[in-house]
């Protein structure tokens, strides 16, 4: 276990008790079991079917962008918008930081407003890993989100591969609408 | 529940008792809200309460892993679920006001629920995720198939978030 990790997170996570809030950087977060997100899944999959449940999903992650940037930004300072090298920097070591995975990006370019990245051991992955469809919803929402806030520019994510039906790791590529 | 995180900072994964957790930030609420209403439309409440019945589930199995209790739940396991385990997850504060375990009739306050965080002000009760989660967790205690119903709630300007629960229509 990450004993340095574990005590930086220990620094940042502030809980109130009294009001059963806990704030990450001055921003309310929940804990919350990953098997939430696979669960989820299965529950809107019943009520509208696979295509409607992904892309609720994914409109959820999008929306949780925004205060996932928030934080990122309180831990790394404003001008991460600027770099393309402190925001690789940054999703690479904030991803798993939250216990949301591992993840790599491969290419980032912000004038393109593109990025590709792999990641391993994300929250939709699941225990199972047994889908024949991708299942990253939430975390393709997030990024994708997160390219819209940095690019000012619409863009849509697609993951090309994912561990949830057999490949070694789950791919995102992520361009302008 | 913070100082029960083991993070394994090699795979990016943390554990609570074992179970895999993440951090989320409190709009994951009116986050689901927005994605179930864009596919579903008026029906989203419904389905994030049916949502929250569903992830009630794990939640309350990581309740029972760090208190270590059996199957067989007493009054008072589940008053600590409802009013000392939530809040620890970052789910507000819970105070459990009535309850009958012979009829199933549980009367719930609340304050500082994710949902009233993340959308603020309504002309209409918001709490269907913690609506579905405080409700899974009284029908796994009790047994049996029970209906949660918001009758307060703070982002409509009430003092607090009031949700009975019973066996009655939703």
């Amino acid at each position: 276990m990450g004993i340095i990790k574990l005590l930086k997170l220990g620094r940042q996570l502030r809980v109130k008790p009294e009001n059963g809030q806990i704030f990450l950087n001055d921003t309310e977060v929940m804990i919350l079991p990953t098997e939430i997100t696979e669960e989820l899944f299965i529950s809107l999959n019943r009520v509208v079917g696979a295509g409607g449940a992904s892309s609720s999903l994914y409109i959820a992650g999008k929306e949780l962008s925004e205060p996932f940037f928030d934080i990122l930004k309180k831990m790394y300072g404003a001008d991460i918008l600027n770099s393309e090298k402190k925001i690789k920097m940054a999703l690479e070591y904030f991803v798993p930081f939250i216990g949301f995975g591992r993840v790599e990006i491969i290419e980032v370019d912000l004038k393109k407003a593109h990025i590709i990245f792999k990641g391993q051991d994300f929250p939709e992955v699941g225990i199972t890993r047994s889908t024949d469809t991708q299942a990253c919803h939430i975390v393709r929402g997030i990024f994708t989100g997160f390219m819209e806030i940095l690019t000012k520019t619409p863009c849509t994510g697609e993951e090309t591969k994912c561990q949830a039906k057999g490949d070694e790791y789950c791919e995102f590529v992520i361009n302008p609408s | 529940m913070t100082r029960l995180l083991k993070v394994d900072s090699k795979n990016g994964q943390m554990f609570i008792e074992g179970r895999r957790v993440m951090i989320i930030p409190v709009e994951f609420s009116s986050a689901l809200n927005k994605g179930l209403a864009k596919v579903v439309g008026k029906g989203a409440a419904s389905a994030l309460y049916n949502q929250g019945k569903e992830i009630g589930n794990s939640i309350f199995d990581l309740f029972i892993r760090i208190k270590g209790i059996e199957v067989k739940y007493s009054e008072d396991d589940y008053k600590r679920a409802i009013e000392d385990f939530l809040p620890l997850g970052g789910f507000g504060r819970m105070e459990l006001t009535e309850l009958d375990f012979k009829s199933g009739e549980v009367v719930l306050r609340g304050w500082n629920f994710p949902e009233v965080i993340s959308i603020g002000h309504s002309e209409e009760p918001v709490c269907h995720l913690m609506r579905g989660i405080s409700t899974r967790f009284t029908e796994l205690v009790l047994q049996r198939p029970l209906v949660g119903k918001e009758v307060k709630c703070q982002a409509k300007g009430d003092e607090y978030c009031e949700i009975l629960i019973n066996s009655g229509d939703e």
